[in-house]
C-alpha cells in the first residue's frame, strides 16, 4: 500500500504530538502529509524543512517509494531522524531533491491521469521515477496542490534559513533557546489544525478522491489466497473382495480466501474444495469446507456461513467431535470433515469459554461407491438416505461447549441434539442393498487433559442417546514426548490410549476394548522429516488388530511428500474391520502449496 | 490420525517463542528470588539494569525471515510473524504464524511463558482446525530445524539464571560487560553463556552458549539494533553460529511495531484459532 502524502492535509494529530518525544512516526494513515510528517520529524528544532524532509527519508528508505519524498507508503511506521542527523543533510541538494521529486510526480500523476490510469502509463512514470512497476496505487493528484505543496515547503524553509543565518552556531546546540523556533512552537500549540503559516487552501481540495481509491487496493491488499493442490496414488496388494481394482489415482484441489477488515474485527473465509478418483466416482466431490464471516468483539466472537470445528484432545479415536460430518472417502481415520453450515457465537471470559451453535443443515456421510475400496460388501445407496425426522437434513440441530482451563488442568463439557452423524444401516431390496438411516441423537461430552512435565494424559467420554439406543464410550491415554534422544536432534513422542465402548462387540466400531499404541519420530531437519505408526489392537480377540503409518517430507519450499499405509486384520465377521481385511494399503502422495 | 501426523508436522515449531525482536531484552516480575553470586552482586545489578531498561513495551508485532544455512553454505528460508504481549509479575505472551515453508503455512504457535513453572503452550494445525496443547518442560530442541533452541528466543527473565560478573571488556571498540549465565532450569541445553553486554545501553551484543559437557557450542551476535519508543532496542538481525555442527541461522526481523493494544483476549486459544 503506498499513498501519495502530498494530497493529503492536516498534521492535527502528528503536529499536536510532541514532535521528538517519540522515536518512531506513523503508522503513516490517509491523514498525514509530506509536511505534518517532516514537521513531526524535525520537531522544533531550527532547520529547513527540506533537510527534515531528506533527513526523514534517508532513515527510512524503504517507507518510500521509488526514492520519492513525495510517495510514502500507507501504514509505514517512520523512524525519526536526530537532530544531528536533520543537521547533517546538505540544505542545497535536499532543496534540489525535494522539487525534483515533486517535478517528476506531478509529471507521473499526470500521465496517468491522461492516460487513464493505464498499466503501460504507469509503468513508464514509474520507470522515470526509478520505482519498481508494480507502484502504481496511487490515485489521481492535482499538480496544482503539488505546486502548492512545494510552494509551502520553499516559504517555510526560506523563513527557517534565514533563521539558521541569522544564529547557525547557536541553532544546532541549542534549538528551542532561538527566537525563530519559539515562533513555530507557538504556531504549532496554538493552530494545530494548520499545518504551517501559510495554509494552501487548494491542497485542501486535493485529496477528495483518495480514501475511496486507497480503501479500494488496500481492500484487495488484504485478500489472501493459498492454494494446495494434492495427487495420490493408492495401491493394495490383493483385489477387493468384490473385485475391485488394486491402484487408484485421486486428485484435489483446496483454495482459500480469506480476507479481514481494516480494524481487524471481522473476516471472511471461503474455502472451496475439488476432488477426483480414477476408480470410484462415490469419492468425486464439490464441498464447500469453509464460507463464513466471523465478528470479534471483547469477550464475544460469532460466525455464520460453513466451518470446520474441532472437538477433543485424544489421538486414536474422537469419539466428542460431533459438528461435522465425516468425510469417510478422504481419510479413513475420520479426520476429513465436511464443510457444516453454522451459527456460532462464542463467549469467553475469567469463567471459561462457552460456544453455542445452531446448526440448520445436515450433510451426508461420503460412502465407498461400487467401484471403491474399503466399504461393505452390500452396495449403499447413499443417494437415499433416510431420516428420522420429518424435516430431513433441515433438522435445527444445536450443540453446546464449555470449556475452562485451570493451570495444568483443562476441561471441557459439550452437549448435542439433533441428526447422528453416523448413519445405521437399513438393508432393502431383500437385503441386496444398504440405505443409510440418519437417527435423531442426543449426546453429552467430556474432555479432559492434564499436563504433567513432558506428560499429556487425556481422556474423552461421551454418553448418546437415541430412540434406537444408548451407550457410553471413552478413551483415555498419554502422550509422552522425548526430546533430543541420543544426542541428536530427533523427538520421539510415545502414544498409548485405551478405547472402551460399553456396547462390547456390538459395537459398529473398532474400538470397544482395544488398545492404540504408537509413536511418531520426528527428525527437526531441514525437511521437516516425520513418521508417526501405531497398531490397535483388540484385547478381546488376539487376531484382531489394525495398524497405521504416516511419514512425510519436504522436498522443496512448495512441495511435501507423503507415505500412508494401513493394514487390517479381523479373525471374526463380527469385527467391524471384517469387510476391510482385503483392503490394505499404501497410498503415496505429494501436496503442492502455492 | 491426521492429528497425530499434523501435530508431528509442526513439531519443529512447538518450542518457538516469538520474541525474536525481544531476545533477551525482555523485562518479568519476579516470582523467585535471584540466586546472589559470588561477585558481590554485580552480575546481577547488570542484569536487573538490562531488565529495568526494557521494562513497558506493552505490546509489539514484528516479521522475521529465518535464513538456515549448513557447513556447505547451502540455504533454506522460513518466514515467520509475531505478536507479543508483556505480562506484569510473570513471562510474557507471544503468538507466532508460520507462512513458509508453505507446508505449514497457517500453523500458529501461542506460548505463555512463566517464570518458575514451564510455560503454557499451544499449537494450532489449520489443516484439522484443531488446537492442541502441548507439553513444554523442555525447551532445549531445535526450533524449525534452525540453530536456535526454543530457549534461545524465550524471554529474558532475572529468575531464570544465576548472573555472574566476570569483566569489562570492549567488543568492536565499545565498552562492555561480560556476564556469565548459569541456567537454572535443570531442563535447559546449556551449562552457562557467556553474555557480553554493552555498558551504553545495556543491549546484549553476543552470546556465547556452553553445551552441558561444557563445550562451547554455539555465538549468537545481535546487531542493527534500532531503538523504538524512545526507548526499547531490538536487534534486527540475528546471526548463530553453531561451532560444532558448523550450521548457522540468520534471523532478520523486519516491520517491529508497539503499540497497537493488544490484550489477553488477543493471546487466547480463541484467537489462536482465528490467526492468520
Amino acid at each position: 500500500m503506498q499513498l501519495n502524502i502530498c494530497w493529503v492535509l492536516c498534521a492535527a494529530a502528528l503536529t499536536a504530538t510532541a514532535p521528538l518525544q517519540a522515536a518512531t512516526l506513523g503508522p503513516v494513515t490517509t491523514k498525514d502529509t509530506l509536511w505534518s510528517l517532516a514537521r513531526a520529524a524535525r520537531g522544533d528544532a531550527p532547520y529547513s524543512m527540506y533537510q527534515a524532509i531528506i533527513a526523514l527519508q534517508q532513515k527510512n528508505p524503504t517507507a518510500f517509494i521509488g526514492n520519492n519524498v513525495h510517495h510514502v507508503k500507507l501504514g509505514a511506521v517512520l523512524e525519526l531522524p536526530t537532530a544531528t542527523e536533520i543537521a547533517a543533510v546538505d540544505l542545497a541538494s535536499a532543496q534540489q531533491k525535494v522539487e525534483a521529486d515533486a517535478a517528476s510526480w506531478r509529471q507521473w500523476v499526470a500521465t496517468r491521469q491522461s492516460a487513464g490510469g493505464s498499466h503501460a502509463a504507469a509503468d513508464t512514470i514509474a520507470g522515470t521515477l526509478n520505482a519498481a512497476p508494480t507502484q502504481r496505487k496511487s490515485g489521481g493528484l492535482s499538480s496544482q496542490a503539488t505546486a502548492a505543496l512545494a510552494r509551502q515547503v520553499q516559504q517555510q524553509s526560506e523563513q527557517r534559513s534565514a533563521s539558521q543565518r541569522s544564529a547557525p552556531t547557536e541553532a544546532q546546540t541549542a534549538p528551542a533557546a532561538i527566537a525563530p523556533a519559539v515562533t513555530e512552537v507557538a504556531d504549532v500549540a496554538e493552530i494545530p489544525t494548520t499545518p504551517s503559516p501559510q495554509p494552501a487552501p487548494d491542497i485542501a481540495e486535493a485529496p477528495v478522491a483518495l480514501p475511496a481509491r486507497e480503501a479500494e487496493s488496500d481492500w484487495s491488499e488484504r485478500l489472501q489466497t493459498d492454494t494446495t493442490l494434492g495427487l495420490d496414488w493408492r495401491w493394495f496388494p490383493s483385489r477387493g473382495a468384490q473385485g475391485q481394482s488394486r491402484s487408484a489415482l485421486s486428485g484435489s484441489a483446496l483454495v482459500e480466501w480469506y480476507w479481514q477488515s481494516e480494524d481487524e474485527r471481522s473476516s471472511w473465509t471461503i474455502s472451496p474444495y475439488l476432488r477426483w478418483d480414477q476408480r470410484d466416482s462415490e469419492r468425486n466431490l464439490v464441498d464447500l469446507r469453509q464460507a463464513y464471516w466471523l465478528t470479534v468483539g471483547d469477550g464475544w466472537e460469532f460466525k455464520a456461513g460453513v466451518d470446520k470445528i474441532f472437538w477433543g484432545v485424544t489421538e486414536s479415536v474422537h469419539l466428542v467431535d460431533i459438528i461435522n460430518q465425516t468425510d469417510w472417502v478422504d481419510a479413513i481415520d475420520g479426520e476429513s470433515k465436511l464443510g457444516q453450515p453454522l451459527a456460532q457465537l462464542t463467549l469467553s471470559g475469567d469463567w471459561g469459554n462457552l460456544q453455542s451453535f445452531v446448526l440448520p443443515y445436515f450433510r451426508e456421510r461420503t460412502l465407498s461407491g461400487a467401484e471403491g475400496r474399503l466399504r461393505l460388501p452390500i452396495p449403499v445407496l447413499a443417494d437415499d438416505a433416510v431420516y428420522q425426522s420429518d424435516r430431513k437434513q433441515r433438522h435445527l440441530d444445536w450443540a453446546l461447549r464449555y470449556s475452562q482451563q485451570i493451570e495444568q488442568v483443562d476441561i471441557a463439557l459439550s452437549y448435542f441434539s439433533g441428526t447422528n452423524r453416523d448413519p445405521r444401516w437399513l438393508p432393502v431390496a431383500q437385503g441386496a442393498a444398504l440405505q443409510p438411516y440418519y437417527e435423531q441423537m442426543r449426546q453429552i461430552g467430556v474432555e479432559g487433559q492434564w499436563i504433567v512435565d513432558s506428560w499429556i494424559w487425556k481422556l474423552e467420554a461421551i454418553r448418546r442417546s437415541s430412540d434406537i439406543e444408548q451407550f457410553s464410550a471413552a478413551v483415555a491415554g498419554f502422550e509422552y514426548t522425548t526430546v533430543g534422544v541420543f544426542d541428536s536432534a530427533v523427538d520421539l513422542g510415545w502414544l498409548l490410549e485405551y478405547q472402551y465402548d460399553n456396547r462390547g462387540t456390538l459395537a459398529p466400531v473398532p474400538g470397544q476394548r482395544d488398545l492404540f499404541a504408537g509413536m511418531r519420530i520426528a527428525l527437526n531437519d531441514e525437511a521437516g522429516s516425520e513418521l508417526l505408526f501405531g497398531i490397535a489392537q483388540d484385547l478381546q480377540s488376539g487376531g484382531t488388530r489394525s495398524g497405521m503409518l504416516e511419514a512425510s517430507m519436504r522436498f522443496s519450499n512448495n512441495i511435501r511428500l507423503r507415505l500412508d499405509a494401513w493394514f487390517f486384520q479381523a479373525v471374526s465377521i463380527q469385527q467391524p474391520t471384517w469387510w476391510l481385511r482385503q483392503d490394505d494399503y499404501i497410498q503415496v502422495g505429494f501436496d503442492y502449496y502455492f | 490420525m491426521n492429528n497425530v501426523h499434523h501435530t508431528n508436522a509442526a513439531k519443529p515449531l512447538q518450542r518457538f517463542w516469538p520474541a525474536l525482536l525481544c531476545l533477551g531484552l525482555l523485562s518479568a516480575g519476579l516470582s523467585s528470588v535471584p540466586v546472589a553470586a559470588d561477585d558481590g552482586g554485580k552480575g546481577l545489578s547488570i542484569a536487573k539494569e538490562r531488565v529495568a531498561r526494557d521494562e513497558g513495551w506493552k505490546d509489539s508485532e514484528s516479521k522475521t525471515t529465518m535464513v538456515l544455512r549448513n557447513a556447505q553454505g547451502e540455504e533454506n528460508k522460513r518466514e515467520i510473524r509475531s505478536i507479543s504481549l508483556e505480562v506484569a509479575n510473570d513471562g510474557d505472551k507471544g503468538l507466532t504464524i508460520f507462512d513458509e515453508p508453505k507446508d505449514v503455512r497457517g500453523t500458529a504457535f501461542l506460548n505463555h511463558s512463566h517464570t518458575g513453572k514451564p510455560d503454557d503452550q499451544w499449537l494450532y494445525l489449520p489443516s484439522v482446525k484443531r488446537v492442541k496443547r502441548i507439553a513444554s518442560r523442555n525447551k532445549s530442541g531445535p526450533f524449525m530445524a534452525s540453530e536456535f533452541a526454543y530457549e534461545d528466543l524465550s524471554s529474558f527473565e532475572l529468575a531464570k539464571f544465576k548472573f555472574t560478573w566476570l569483566r569489562d571488556d570492549t567488543l568492536d571498540g565499545e565498552a562492555v560487560f561480560v556476564v556469565e549465565q548459569v541456567p537454572l532450569d535443570e531442563f535447559s541445553g546449556y551449562s552457562k553463556s557467556v553474555v557480553w553486554l554493552d555498558q551504553a545501553e545495556y543491549r546484549a551484543r553476543k552470546i556465547e552458549f556452553y553445551d552441558r559437557k561444557n563445550a562451547l557450542l554455539k555465538t549468537l551476535v545481535m546487531s542493527d539494533y534500532k531503538q523504538y519508543l524512545n526507548k526499547y532496542w531490538r536487534p534486527l538481525t540475528l546471526k548463530m553460529t553453531n561451532h560444532q555442527t558448523g550450521k548457522s541461522t540468520d534471523l532478520l526481523v523486519r516491520d517491529i511495531e508497539f503499540g497497537k493494544g493488544r490484550t489477553d483476549a488477543d493471546f487466547d486459544t480463541n484467537a489462536l484459532q482465528r490467526s492468520r
